[in-house]
Formats: structure tokens, sequence, C-alpha cells
């Protein structure tokens, strides 16, 4: 045991999945449910190699992924400054926030219908779900930092000569850069359900959603369970690799915030 | 008066402009007006669905299901939340399985609640709890860990036993997260319940409402039950988490209004 | 019997490179209704030592005797006044503050508010009974948790420095608060500081520590009348006495 604090939470990791395996496969064999329902472990596994072989799986997360970086960069060019401007100027904030409050709380794929109605199934009505879902975040969390930017450091820079472009970009930016990057990640979080939900729904042939719903009409629980396990590695997976490297590389490089270890 | 007045007319001058808008678009747009109908055709069926009780019924089948659900996710996720908190070995096997079920939407479980509970009622509401748990967990958990140590050692050193130190310092010095915790959940709990009376053919509620007017290109009637969506969503943060926080951790100064 | 007593307490923590010893061989007592000060630098240990009295931290050797008995853990007989301003609890207005430990023990609703009551009156906070403590300044906040730490009557009352984190002014009029609160309840104080000028004007006897580890160097006795005046000659003699202990070798 020479690093305990490392071997610690992987140890516990290890159990933990180990425990829910176990529950899962017991559960599994249990006869509580139809064996068709409750795939045991060796055949989720089965099931991923499967669809890992023939490169469906692939194919499939691509489609999910282009649609919500192409969503996701769309509502940060569109909700970023929309955010920013608010933090900074009064009336544009009064102008927002009662837009804001009565869309935000409306769940993306509420809009489902209406945007097949408009654009058609495929990856325009995909992407816009996705953009829509994943902007109000970012709005707000651009809003709040920047209205949390301490006084004092834009008095400090307005002494020092800064105009209002330079205070933005030398100040404010990287002042409200912890809820700014809170903002992506709960945007992520975000497309990834309208994602989901819009695949499931505006059935396009491609995209790990898709193949859930479409494994339920056939009552393919084993694939439904692997896609569900992709998804949960691939959530997992951007907010180790993405979100925590941005986060250790600049806020929490400057003691804004307490990076997450490892 | 006049005050008031004029805070009315700012609240309503964004909508105004984004009716003009949407007016000028329905008119020189390149949707057909069945697609994209005008704001007069909105608030004529708006009107129309409430005044024969359909657009209620659908709302209250709606809501009830999502506080049952959402109440059910609630209590499980701050109990579990709390010991996860407090109990060493409870973090490090719940925490895992935490992280990697959060981010998977809780719509992805709908198919297996459906393939197991049926159609109805029973998998909808169990879904909706299930999916809002989680952020209520994670609140709660990192709640729990933000308890300052003075209050416990105060406490302590007053001779509290544990399960007052729970209820009297640890719940009230962890619930300014509780409560974001909370408001996420419920948010969680709205999006999926949506999305399930969408997909598994509920015969009421507002996802059914949304998503049955598609058959008829109905686009109004879409357009009137997102409003309703979007309107019971605001009157639940103003009417229930404002005041809560208002009168709890706003009051207490540990929170900024 | 000594009202509390430290018996040889020798304290180390431990860290990467074995056992770092922050107390050795500790002894002195406290007598019933006298107000003990424990001065030293910084890092001298003089917080684990009341850690240890507390009974939040377990000596290595040694044991505190309360009334002739060991005491083990954490109880009633002892309260505490922190440093920090945040130990309030900010859920509770000052008077429910006040009444937490009574709670803990018991105490019927009628009384407790009562007794809070009176307390709180003695630190010359009854009319800011139902305010939260965000809304009280930091020199009101540490007179609540003062009246919080002696409501529910422990034997002993133990102080951290209580005052370190106010404004001058603040300091010597809590100081002046103190002394009166302390003739008024008769209670026995153990009263950690760093600061000389307060211990003289606070003690009737102060403990000098010195550092790494810590041990007793000295104790002097203070017999000068209260209220002291701390521009007499006979208060900075004593002043210096201590200062020189602290100082020397």
């Amino acid at each position: 045991m020479r690093h305990p604090g490392v071997v610690r939470p992987i140890l516990g990791t290890v159990c933990s999945f180990g425990l829910a395996a176990l529950v899962w496969e017991s559960f599994a064999r249990s006869g509580l449910f139809a064996p068709a329902l409750t795939p045991s472990v060796v055949a989720i596994g089965a099931a991923l190699g499967r669809m890992l072989l023939d490169g469906t799986l692939l194919r499939h997360v691509l489609y999910t992924l282009y649609r919500i970086l192409a969503g996701l960069a769309l509502a940060a060019a569109v909700g970023l400054p929309i955010g920013m401007l608010m933090g900074r100027f009064r009336h544009v904030e009064r102008f927002f926030i009662p837009l804001v409050s009565v869309l935000s709380p409306i769940p993306s794929l509420a809009w489902v219908p209406v945007f097949i109605l408009w654009f058609g199934l495929g990856n325009t009505a995909a992407i816009a779900l996705v953009f829509y879902a994943a902007t109000f975040p970012i709005i707000l969390n651009a809003w709040t930092g920047v209205r949390s930017v301490s006084r004092l450091w834009i008095r400090a820079a307005e002494a020092m000569g800064a105009d209002e472009r330079v205070l933005f970009q030398k100040v404010v930016l990287p002042g409200s850069m912890p809820f700014v990057i809170t903002g992506l990640r709960q945007a992520f979080a975000r497309s990834w359900i309208a994602v989901v939900g819009g695949e499931m729904i505006a059935a396009t042939s491609w995209g790990l959603g898709w193949v859930i719903f479409d494994s339920k009409e056939f009552l393919n629980a084993d694939v439904m369970m692997a896609s569900l396990v992709v998804i949960g590695i691939l959530g997992l997976a951007f907010e180790r690799l993405i979100f925590q490297a941005i986060e250790r590389r600049t806020v929490g490089l400057w003691g804004m915030v307490k990076a997450v270890a490892g | 008066m006049r005050r008031a007045l004029i805070s009315l007319a700012e609240v309503v001058f964004p909508f105004v402009v984004v009716g003009i808008l949407w007016q000028a678009f329905h008119l020189l747009g390149p949707f057909p007006p069945k697609l994209f109908p005008g704001v007069e055709t909105i608030v004529s069926t708006f009107v129309r669905l409430v005044g024969n009780g359909i657009l209620p019924v659908h709302a209250l089948t709606t809501i009830l299901r999502l506080i049952v659900g959402f109440l059910l996710g609630a209590v499980l996720g701050v109990v579990a939340g709390i010991v996860m908190g407090r109990y060493r070995w409870a973090e490090d096997l719940l925490v895992p399985v935490v992280s990697v079920g959060n981010p998977i939407p809780g719509l992805a479980y709908a198919p297996l609640f459906v393939i197991w509970f049926g159609l109805g009622n029973l998998p909808a509401v169990l879904l909706v709890g299930f999916a809002a748990a989680f952020p209520v967990v994670v609140n709660t958990w990192t709640g729990v860990k933000a308890v300052k140590a003075i209050w416990i050692r105060a406490a302590e050193s007053m001779g509290a036993p544990e399960h007052q130190l729970f209820r009297k310092v640890v719940l009230p010095g962890a619930l300014p997260y509780v409560l974001t915790g909370l408001r996420l959940g419920l948010a969680r709990a709205w999006r999926v319940l949506v999305a399930v009376e969408m997909l598994t053919s509920v015969s009421v509620g507002l996802g059914w409402l949304i998503f049955g007017a598609r058959e008829f290109l109905n686009t109004d009637v879409m357009l009137a039950g997102i409003a309703v969506i979007g309107c019971v969503g605001l009157a639940l943060e103003k009417l229930v988490f404002q005041k809560l926080e208002e009168f709890t951790v706003v009051r207490w100064g540990m929170m900024a209004r | 019997m000594h009202h509390l007593e430290l018996r040889s307490i020798t304290f180390e923590y431990a860290t990467a490179d074995g056992p770092l010893t922050a107390l050795r061989e500790l002894s002195f007592a406290v007598e019933p209704s006298e107000f003990l000060c424990v001065v030293g630098q910084s890092g001298c240990g003089k917080t684990t030592l009341l850690n240890v009295v507390a009974g939040f931290l377990k000596p290595t050797r040694g044991a505190v005797l309360l009334g002739g008995k060991p005491v083990t853990g954490k109880g009633f007989d002892r309260g505490i006044v922190f440093q920090d301003f945040a130990q309030l609890f900010p859920w509770r207005t000052a008077q429910r503050n006040v009444e937490f430990g009574l709670e803990m023990k018991g105490v019927p609703r009628a009384e407790r508010e009562e007794v809070a009551l009176r307390f709180l009156r003695l630190v010359k906070l009854e009319k800011f009974a139902r305010s939260y403590p965000h809304e009280l300044s930091g020199g009101m906040q540490q007179r609540v948790a003062i009246a919080r730490a002696l409501a529910y009557n422990p034997a002993v009352l133990l102080m951290d420095e209580p005052f370190a984190a106010l404004d001058a002014l603040t300091r010597e009029e809590m100081q002046r608060l103190l002394v009166d609160v302390w003739r008024e309840t008769k209670k026995t104080v153990i009263y950690v500081t760093h600061n000389v000028a307060e211990a003289v004007y606070l003690a009737d006897r102060i403990v000098v520590l010195t550092p790494h580890p810590g041990t007793v160097k000295a104790q002097v006795r203070i017999a000068m009348p209260r209220p002291r005046d701390t521009l007499s000659v006979e208060f900075l003699e004593c002043q210096r006495e201590v200062v020189g202990h602290l100082g020397g070798r």
C-alpha cells in the first residue's frame, strides 16, 4: 500500500461496480422478470462486443456525438454573449430575464414534435433540440459569472487604464470562468438527455437513443443495457478528460476553485 | 401603483417583442401557416382548450404524476445523500454508482421501466422519482460534507447525540445544497415526465397532448401545451422554491438573494 | 482535590515522518472559580491542549481529571468558545443558539427560554434574542457564543482566543464584559491566548507554554484587584515577567 490515496478510491470503484454487477446478476437470475427482459452481465458484455466488432456502435456514437457537439457549439455561440451582456448591462438583463425564466423550465423534449414539423426528421431537428436544451444553462451561468466578478478587480483594471474591451477580455471573461465552465458542463449533461430523447422520438436509424428505443421494440434488452453502459462511459469520459482538464488548467490553477483530483 | 405598472410593463415588453418577431416570421417566413401559426391562433386555441376543460385535465394529471414521483425521489435522495456524507463505507460504495448513473439521462431508462412495469402511471411515477433522485443525492452528499466542522464540534461539546446532530445541525447546515439539489431534481423530473408521456402512450398528460397533436399537424395545440409547461415550471420555481429559500437559507444569511 | 487537573499530558500527532510531539509531560491544575490563562506563541500547542481538555483529542499519554474523575470524550461538563465567529448555527436565532445545550439536556421549553434570556442579558444582548447570527456584528456573535457555552452550566468554560479576530476597541470592551460575566457566574475558566496583555488583564494565574514540544515553562500568579488598570506600573511589571518567560530559555 505505497499509495493509499490512490488505491482507496480505485478499490472503492471496483467494489462498487462489482457490487452493482452482482446485484444486477442476482436480479437477472431471480426469475422475477423474464430472462429476455433482464439479461445477465455476460449477455450485456457480449452485446457490447458484437456491436463494437461490426462497427455499428462506433457509427451510433459518432452520430450522437456530432449532434451534441454541433448543438452545443451553437448554444455556446448564442448563450455566452447573451449571458455576459446580461451580466454587464442592466437593460439587457431586464429584457432577457422574463424570457429566460419562462422558457428555461420547458423540457427540450416538449419541442420535439414542433421541431419535427419544422425541420423534418433527421440531424437538423436533433441539433435544434440540443441547442434549445444547452442554451439556458449557458446563459444563466455566464450571467451569474459576470455578476460574481469582484468589483475590486474591475476598479483596479479601470484605474490602470483598461477600456471596456480590455476590461471584458482580460478581467470579466477570466473572472467569470468558474461559472462559464459549470454552465458548459450542465449544458453538456442536458444535451445528452435531449439528444437521446430526440433520437428516440425522431427516429433516424442511427444514434444511441435510437438504438435503445429500437431494441425496446424487439425486446433486445441486452443491446439496450449495452447502450446505456456506453452512454454512461461517454459521459464520464467527457467529464474526466475534457471538463476537469480545462478546469485544472484555468480556474484550478488560479486557485478560484478546488480542482477535482484525478 | 405607478411603480407596479412600470415593472409589469418591463416584464411584458420582452414578450411583446418576441410576439412581434414571431408574427413577422409567421407572415413572411418559409413555413406554411399550419406549421407556424400566428399569435392570434395560438391564443385562441389556448382559450378554447382551457374553456372546454381539456387542457386543465391534462395539466392536472401531469402535475400529480410529477409531485408523487418527485417526492419519492426527493426523500430517497436526501436520505441516501446524508448517509453518504456521514459514513465513509456508504460513500466508497455509492459514489461510483452515482457518478456513472447521474450523467445518464433519466429518459434512457424509460424503455427498461416500461418493460418491467408496463404502461401507465406506475412506470411514469417511478421513473420520475428515479431520475430526480440523482441530483438530490449528489447535492445532499456535497452539502453534508460542507457542513462546517466547527458547528459539529460546538454541538458535540454541548452533548448532542448522533440523531440530534443529524436533525439539528447536519440537515440545516446542508440545506443550501439540499435545496439546490431538489431544484435540479425537479427540473429533471419535469423533463423525464414530459418525455415519458410522449413515448409510453399514456392516455392523458401534457406530453401526450403535445405529441398527439403531431398527428394532425396541430402546431397551435402543441405550442399551447408548451406554454402551459413553461408557466407551471415558472410557478413551481417562484411559489415553492423561492419561498422555501426566503424562509430558510436566505433568512439565515447562508445564501444571498 | 483540584477542580480540574492535567496529569502529565503528552500528545503526538501522526505524520508521514513518524509521530510529532505537540505536548510533552504537561501538568497543571485549576481551582474552582479560577480564571486561568494559557499563554504561548503560535504553534506551541495551545489549541491542541484545549482540544484535549475538551475531549476532541485523546492524549497519547496522561489524563485529564475533572472533580477527581478522569474525563473521556465529550460531555456536558465543559463549555467551549472558539475563535471563529462561524461557530454559531446560522439557522437559529441568538436565543435558539443559546438554548441548544439545554435542548440536548432535555430541559422543557419554557425553562429553556427563560435561561437563554437570562444569559443573553448577562452578555447585554437581550434586545437581539430574535436576531439571526448574520445580523449581528462579530463582537456580538462572540458574546452569543459565550452565553451559549455558559447556559447549560458546564463545570469549566474553555475559551480558544475568542477575541483574536476582533478589532482592538471591541476586544477591550469584550474583555471587560468577560470579567463581569466571570465574577457573576463564578465559573472556572481556561482561556488560551497569545496576547500577554490580555492574559494579565483577565487571569488569576497564567501558565506559560514554550513550543516544540509544548511544555509548561512557568506559572505566574496575578494578584492585582479587578478591574485592572492596564497602564499601572504593577500591570506592566506583570506583563514584563510573562514576556520574559516567553522569550528566554
